[in-house]
């Protein structure tokens, strides 16, 4: 702790020490500021802070997902610091984001703001979403609001994709890595009349290259091949009362792990470890909008989503099939109590899911119904004070009645500094297999402590989340500097621990005591000269979990990461327009607490590692560029990542303690073409 | 729940078919900074009657919505102008103007020369 004191210290140390020698002169700072915000609104980031509501909601556009290779959503949190992005089991070929050095289930993933990857399909829902498609992300630290249910344990991610109307007529994307991964995709967008205007977006991945460079007989990445279709219909009346949008999406996706051809390993074809995994998604989701044109802080809004959801596949012995059939109504009406300055909005949810789950022979098949109703209140003096409260009571099946609390509130304490507050609570049941797809690849026995008659035999988790926010913008050397510092808290009751702790065993289990996660960020954005921007950030993680072994790290963890950013837009003064894209990201990895296992007994940490990503991007005029970047520059590689990789029927073969990248450094070029 | 669904209702009716004649227009107010806006909006909404109002900075506009019943435009003008920001039919007095902070000083001189 000590050390990380230090550390923080420095950092500020640093930054006073580059205040110190900014030429920043008090008598026309006020002049400054405002002229400061005059260019922020004319020259938007491509990442923001959002200072004008109460809750702390980062802003990411598409802009900033040209930035990574970004081939689906998962990764395009790679160039920020906010969501972390994890290196699962690419034996499985799955990325994993967390929040506050927590899982993913844990955050509510909407799009369009009605919560559509949920009941734990998180760990896989954003790997089907892919980048070219999006408009823009919203990053919301610490549970929110209110009217997309009480799942939110940590904080919540809202994707926006492109709208027919304002989407280019054609887009061309081809994407072609260097371990054999292609990808194509092609968008059509049209104004099919005055009201009425459709997007069709198609997407097609493949990786057939088999690759083992580690030698270890199995598949560093699995061979895949996915296909993604997206068709829009946006309405929009011609005295904008009624919008209407329909989304229909389905995927098809094929993957194989395991060891490579018998003849390379001197094994006959029985002997052979393989697996499959097949997902099927189709989706459709309608959103309906009556705007009172006389009254327009009044809005009436209908969503409905339908989806279903198809996992299956084998590994090894193992046969795992997870099928989530999922309805969801919402109805929400805004409107103002006096004037605009309180704002309210009151809704109900309908949420029906059925799953259809079993793992080798054994069912857990569940139906889960529930319908809530949420009263939310934002008031804002439009200077520099505003608040955001709401409530809600559900009524579930498997939980009974609940009501769950949650608000924001936000304090300007002067023109440079903005502080905010959040507490909320959430509450889940979740998919544990799903949700711990990581000991499919292991021979771990299962098992579950039972406790009551739900579908596992586990209790629902809770979560109580704070957090502070606090933001101060300055000059310094004359330039814009954003400094910003995070605590946000997470604390358990009844958290459901998938426990790695005994090897050739995994249990699940309801945590009595209480774990926690406290999280910190310090981040400071700055932009030395016009269009370089550096972006610093350094983040502590402080997870613990109250495992049957007592309060331990959260295993797997890196409590420390340092994030480092720079981008660099070469623009040409003539054509006034950029020419050239620099990009290079650093993400460096603290030790990781590993349990006891069979190559060390003891358990170990793992050593700290570094993460260098680098892209380049050639703008040859407004429809056409040319990209060519690197992953994992330093090439740093886990060594041993599969254990007992050749007795794979053994006891003891485990692929499930995965601290660092098994594939190493990467290259990749595409092309993006669009005409409008 | 129905409780929840009939409050639901009881508010969506009562803010739909309440007896108001709403007024939904826009005038110029001049202003120059972000404190502007935030007085400008702030003395709109404290007149009973405004539903809704905002400034925008660089059009110099304020939209408002109002309740022509509780309100007329011309006392919307009057207000506004009593905190220091002129519009096209009300001149706020020279004392209240020099009171103005530094940066929301809007150049007077040159709007009259340019009427």
């Amino acid at each position: 702790m000590l050390v990380k004191i230090k550390y923080f210290l420095l950092f500020c140390l640093f930054i006073n020490f580059l205040k110190l020698f900014s030429q920043d002169d008090n008598s026309d700072t006020m002049m400054m500021n405002d002229l400061m915000e005059v260019v922020i609104l004319k020259k938007k980031k491509s990442i923001s802070q959002l200072y004008n509501i109460s809750s702390n909601v980062i802003n990411v556009d598409k802009e900033e997902l040209l930035k990574s290779a970004c081939c689906n959503i998962s990764e395009s949190f790679e160039t920020n610091p906010h969501i972390e992005t994890n290196f699962t089991n690419s034996i499985i070929g799955i990325k994993q984001i967390s929040l506050f050095g927590l899982k993913s289930p844990y955050i509510l993933i909407s799009e369009e703001d009605l919560p559509s990857i949920r009941a734990g399909t998180q760990v896989i829902g954003l790997n089907y979403i892919p980048g070219t498609w999006v408009e823009s992300i919203q990053i919301n630290k610490g549970t929110s609001n209110v009217e997309n249910g009480y799942e939110s344990l940590t904080g919540e991610i809202n994707v926006k994709l492109k709208k027919p109307k304002d989407d280019d007529p054609f887009f061309l994307n081809i994407f072609r890595g260097y371990k054999g991964r292609n990808e194509l995709n092609i968008q059509f967008s049209e104004k099919l009349s005055n009201k009425l205007y459709s997007s069709l977006f198609v997407h097609g991945s493949n990786r057939q290259k088999k690759v083992d460079k580690n030698l270890d007989s199995f598949l560093d990445k699995p061979t895949s091949s996915q296909f993604n279709i997206l068709n829009r219909w946006q309405f929009e009346s011609t005295d904008n009362s009624f919008s209407a949008m329909l989304t229909l999406n389905g995927f098809k996706d094929r993957k194989k792990i395991g060891q490579i051809s018998p003849k390379n390993i001197g094994k006959s074809e029985e002997k052979i470890w393989n697996g499959s995994i097949n997902t099927n998604q189709l989706k459709s989701n309608f959103i309906l909008n009556y705007n009172f044109l006389d009254r327009p802080y009044n809005n009436l809004t209908f969503q409905l989503f339908n989806s279903f959801l198809d996992y299956n596949s084998f590994y090894g012995f193992r046969k795992y099939d997870f099928k989530l059939n999922t309805n969801y109504l919402k109805i929400y009406f805004k409107s103002i109590i006096q004037n605009t300055m309180n704002k309210i909005k009151v809704g109900i949810n309908l949420v029906e899911d059925d799953f259809d789950e079993s793992l080798t022979k054994k069912k857990y098949d569940r139906s889960e119904k529930s319908i809530g109703g949420f009263f939310e209140y934002n008031y804002d003096n439009l200077d520099d004070f505003s608040f955001n409260g709401g409530i809600r009571i559900d009524n579930h099946n498997k939980l009974n009645t609940f009501i769950t609390p949650k608000f924001n509130l936000k304090y300007k304490i002067n023109s440079k500094s903005i502080i905010k507050l959040s507490y909320g609570r959430g509450k889940r049941l979740s998919s544990i297999f799903l949700e711990n797809l990581n000991f499919f690849v292991s021979n771990r026995k299962i098992k579950i402590l039972r406790k009551n008659n739900l579908s596992y035999g586990l209790k629902p988790e809770l979560a109580d989340n704070f957090g502070i926010n606090f933001n101060y913008n300055f000059r310094l050397y004359k330039k814009n500097a954003f400094l910003t510092f995070d605590f946000y808290r997470t604390q358990f009751k009844n958290q459901i621990i998938a426990d790695y702790e005994i090897p050739n065993e995994i249990s699940f289990y309801n945590s009595n005591g209480k774990s926690f996660s406290n999280s910190y960020l310090i981040e400071f954005v700055y932009d030395p000269i016009k269009n370089l921007e550096l972006t610093l950030a350094y983040k502590y993680n402080d997870v613990k979990f109250n495992y049957l072994s007592g309060l331990k790290r959260k295993a797997l963890n890196p409590e420390d990461r340092i994030f480092i950013n720079l981008n660099y837009n070469y623009k040409d003064l003539n054509i006034d327009r950029d020419i050239w894209r620099f990009n290079f990201s650093l993400h460096a990895i603290g030790k990781q607490r590993i349990p006891e296992n069979l190559n060390s007994l003891n358990g170990f940490e793992s050593k700290k590692y570094m993460l260098l990503n680098f892209q380049l991007t050639k703008i040859f005029n407004k429809n056409f560029e040319l990209y060519l970047g690197f992953e994992n520059l330093a090439n740093y590689l886990q060594k041993n990542p599969i254990i007992d990789s050749n007795n794979p029927f053994g006891p003891n073969f485990d692929s499930s303690l995965i601290y660092a990248p098994i594939v190493g450094a990467m290259n990749y070029f595409g092309l993006r073409y669009n005409l409008n | 729940m129905k409780k929840i669904i009939f409050l639901f209702v009881l508010i969506f009716s009562s803010s739909i078919y309440s007896q108001k004649k709403l007024v939904n227009t826009s005038f110029e107010v001049f202003g120059v900074c972000d404190m502007c806006k935030s007085r400008i909006e702030k003395t709109a909404f404290k007149i009973k009657g405004v539903k809704d109002a905002k400034w925008d900075l660089f059009t110099k506009d304020l939209s408002i919505i109002f309740d022509s019943n509780k309100v007329t435009l011309d006392q919307i003008h009057k207000s506004i102008a009593k905190v220091g920001h002129d519009t096209k039919l009300e001149r706020s007095s020279d004392k209240v103007y020099n009171d103005l902070p530094g940066c929301c000083l809007y150049n007077r001189e040159e709007k009259k020369a340019i009427q």
